[in-house]
């Protein structure tokens, strides 16, 4: 609980903190590396690999697991 | 296994969606192949993927993947210097379909299969943009079943299941025009056979099976920010995630990377990633006497690890004549090591890549 309101506070902060973008504004969000979510194949293998070496799970805003490596 | 005709046919049916999309692609459907090699002492694993993805439209996107891990690992089981190699297969489809102007849904769903164990997920996912997409709120969910075997013994009898729940929720939000950032919190559940079936543990002088919990509850909740600093033109990522369980397992893991572009071409990524956990409330190094709960696993004992890499990535925008079609393409190459102070030890990852538009 106490992780879920930090996590609360850290959101409002960021809501509160920034002015809108505008789309003709992006330009510089555009870039490959400001883009959440890119190189699947290269997040999918380094979830696999530490799902099997490290004891935790998680924070990559999907499922994990289906391997037989623990 | 039961699950390789399912397999297959996902092979086949994402051959047809390389091969048979041709005459509908568009500009964003790419094809990537990726090799990957992961060294450490006692194991090596070589991972070929295939990765595809198909613009059906302003709204539609589907695409899926194939992963063949080829692992080859000293055997687990105490006492034994046997070395195996053992093949899984994994294969999965995704679609992605646009509602209106602020809502996108996502279903997908993949098989694994291994000689002793067989995954089975389904997933789903709601996206909801906000304020002129200034923000994104994304809900996740998955299902997970899992078959485990002991199928690398003669005379195997052990099988046994498990089923993971999964729940997601992420913020991401735009800070300006150069900066972003995300939080979020994942829950998994998992509930039922979570030991390793050829593990042993020794407890008073007596070899006895790894004995864990059915049930475990893993939270991580996570924050993220990506920079671009206009004078050095260098976008930084900055990266934390505290994880935590019901076993007593809790981690640590900041991560940052720098990214430049050197030249038109070519992009370069440095990076480096501090992992540290808290061991397991009934781990331990030797036992005494026999307990409730018994396990050997590295994974659930205390240890750090220090990843740093690099990538390089070059582009394709320089091609011409014939080849200009794929423009919009590019090259990976990449190199990390991961330093940890377990019975693993250092582990070092090579990774090719070449992704193409069709």
């Amino acid at each position: 609980m106490r992780v879920l309101l930090v996590l609360m506070a850290v959101l409002v902060a960021m809501a509160a903190g920034c002015s809108r973008v505008q789309p003709w504004q992006r330009e510089t969000l555009s870039k490959p590396a400001m883009t959440p979510g890119r190189g699947r194949a290269e997040g999918r293998f380094n979830q696999h690999a530490r799902g099997a070496r490290e004891g935790s799970e998680g924070g990559y805003g999907e499922a994990g697991g289906g391997c037989g490596c623990n | 296994m039961q699950l390789r005709p399912t397999l297959a046919r996902l092979a086949g049916l994402l051959a047809l969606l390389a091969c048979g999309a041709a005459g509908v692609a568009r500009a964003d459907d790419t094809i990537e192949l990726r090799g990957q090699y992961y060294k450490e002492r006692t194991t090596t694993v070589i991972q070929p993927t295939l990765d595809v993805e198909l613009d059906l439209g302003p709204r539609a996107t589907i695409g899926g993947h194939l992963v063949l891990d080829s692992i080859s690992a000293a055997s687990v089981a105490a006492g034994q210097q046997a070395r195996f190699t053992e093949r899984r297969y994994e294969g999965g489809l995704r679609g992605l379909y646009r509602i209106g102007e602020q809502f996108t849904v996502s279903l997908g769903g993949r098989v694994s299969s291994e000689p002793d164990y067989v995954s089975r997920n389904v997933n789903a996912a709601l996206a909801v943009e906000l304020w002129d997409k200034n923000a994104t709120f994304a809900v996740s969910s998955a299902l997970s079943f899992d078959d485990i075997s002991d199928a690398a013994v003669p005379g195997s009898q052990l099988r046994e299941s498990l089923r993971t729940h999964y729940f997601g929720l992420s913020w991401t939000q735009l800070l300006g025009p150069r900066a972003l950032a995300q939080v979020g919190y994942d829950l998994f559940v998992a509930d039922g056979y979570q030991a390793n079936p050829y593990r042993q543990v020794v407890a008073a002088g007596v070899p006895l099976a790894e004995t864990v919990p059915q049930l475990r509850l893993r939270n991580a909740a996570y924050v993220s920010a990506r920079v671009f600093e206009p004078r050095s033109q260098v976008v930084a990522q900055l990266g934390y995630r505290y994880y935590f369980d019901d076993w007593g397992v809790s981690g640590h893991t900041p991560e940052v990377s720098l990214t430049r572009d050197l030249g038109r071409d070519l992009e370069l990524r440095l990076r480096y990633r501090f992992y540290t956990q808290r061991a397991a409330d009934f781990y331990r190094e030797i036992y005494d006497r026999q307990e409730r709960f018994l396990t050997d696993d590295a994974k659930l004992a205390p240890f750090d690890g220090h990843t740093l890499g690099a990538r390089a990535t070059l582009r394709l925008g320089f091609l011409g004549g014939a080849l200009a079609r794929f423009r919009e393409g590019e090259l990976s190459a990449l190199y990390e090591r991961v330093g940890q102070n377990n019975r693993f030890g250092t582990a070092h990852v090579v990774a090719v890549g070449m992704m193409l538009p069709y």
